[in-house]
């Protein structure tokens, strides 16, 4: 009985560390998008997987897994707010960059987007993220927000032409000032 | 499709281009170089996305996860000391009530097998309720209705007088026995007999009868005039 119980705990032992394995980054990314505040995401992400290891047993479908861990971890954000007003710790931008993905951007250009983001009404920049970290449809967006199609859509389209704006605006200013150089 | 509409929709799906965007793409050079710029700004904004993640996150989660069990295991135990003391007072309750309905029991078979409040009434009753209950240990300062019969009987492992009086034409049978007894007063109906219980430190009284009034009367009667140490 001991060993039956020994092989189902190490088995659900294993299948969560896989799950952490495979999900908990983008989790995390995603948490932080909603909240902007690492220590906060950090709770968020710990509180969404603990949560799964309790429902281990029901979670057994890989893509069902990572929407089950997007919608908890999205409502433990929610239910964190709802307890305790949080402080948000405002940490160093360049902390929060990974300059080892591509080096064809500078830190500055990186920094400056990053904050752009940060300014985003959360309306816009939630959608932004489940699409750009969690490679979501607009179809599963919705669901997850329970908003329309058109809806996740408009937002999309808005949070993109936000950024892309001041982007636009500070290429302008860089031109100019080169310009006048010259 | 226009490029107005294949503009935005690079804006808003760019990894899920209609077949409509993708044909215009084809067709249009002003929007592939749009689409390119995009393409460029998309792999910007992801990677501005993708922050880093903390090396201990899964760590961590683990760690909390031991903890939460030992806390967890911790309240099972509080819990379980709980539950333990709970099953203790309820046990002492039910000892007690089991207690108190064994007696019960005890006086109503002894009524059907001393049937005294059957009897015609006994000559000099009030005399022999007296030596009753100064012979159990206790004294009425006064009697709650004319006294019908009287006896010393024991009830279970009591000694109790037990008599019957008569007021109003209604016949009420009690037991009236010292000893250690919870104070309480309830009605008690078993196998068809009302009765009151009356328990003090000092001993208790139980009166049966069918009526209601009579048998609140007697019970009220006998709590007031029970002097428990004038025997």
């Amino acid at each position: 009985m001991t060993e039956r119980a020994d092989a189902d705990m190490n088995s659900k032992q294993h299948r969560f560390d896989a799950m952490v394995g495979a999900f908990s980054d983008d989790v995390y990314r995603y948490a932080y998008w909603l909240c902007r505040d690492r220590q906060i995401a950090e709770d968020v992400v710990q509180e969404t997987l603990l949560r799964a290891w309790r429902f281990m047993d029901n979670l057994r479908d890989k893509k069902a897994v990572k929407s089950w861990l997007i919608t908890t971890c999205r409502r433990e954000h929610a239910r964190l707010y709802e307890r305790k007003r949080l402080d948000r710790v405002d940490m160093e931008v360049d902390d929060m960059i990974d300059l080892a993905g591509d080096s064809n951007w500078n830190a500055a250009e990186l920094r400056e987007l990053h904050q752009r983001i940060h300014a985003l009404a959360e309306d816009y920049r939630e959608p932004l993220a489940l699409q750009v970290i969690m490679g979501y449809s607009v179809a599963e967006i919705a669901e997850t927000m329970q908003i329309s199609e058109s809806a996740v859509m408009t937002r999309l389209f808005r949070a993109r032409k936000q950024l892309l704006a001041t982007v636009d605006a500070d290429r302008l200013a860089s031109d100019q000032v080169r310009g006048g150089r010259s | 499709m226009s490029c107005l509409d294949t503009r935005r929709e690079l804006l808003t799906t760019p990894g899920q281009l209609s077949r409509e965007a993708r044909e215009h793409l084809n067709e249009c050079e002003s929007c592939r170089r749009h689409a390119r710029e995009q393409a460029q700004f998309n792999r910007k904004l992801e990677q501005a996305m993708r922050i880093p993640v903390p090396d201990h996150l899964g760590q961590e989660v683990i760690f909390e996860r031991s903890t939460r069990s030992r806390i967890r295991q911790r309240w099972i135990a509080v819990a379980a000391g709980v539950c333990l003391m709970i099953v203790a007072v309820a046990a002492i309750v039910l000892r007690m009530d089991t207690y108190d309905e064994g007696l019960v029991t005890d006086m109503i078979a002894h009524m059907t097998h001393d049937p005294i409040h059957e009897s015609e009434r006994w000559p000099q009753a009030r005399n022999k309720l007296e030596l009753a209950n100064q012979g159990v240990g206790f004294t009425l300062t006064h009697t709650p209705g004319e006294p019908v019969a009287a006896r010393i009987c024991d009830v279970g492992t009591h000694t109790s007088s037990h008599f019957v009086v008569e007021t109003g034409g209604v016949r009420a049978t009690a037991f009236v026995m010292p000893g250690d007894f919870e104070p309480g007063d309830r009605y008690v109906n078993v196998d068809g007999q009302r009765g009151r219980l009356v328990s003090t430190p000092q001993g208790m009284i139980a009166v049966f009868c069918p009526e209601r009034r009579v048998l609140d009367a007697v019970a009220q009667s006998l709590r007031d005039s029970v002097d428990w140490g004038s025997a």
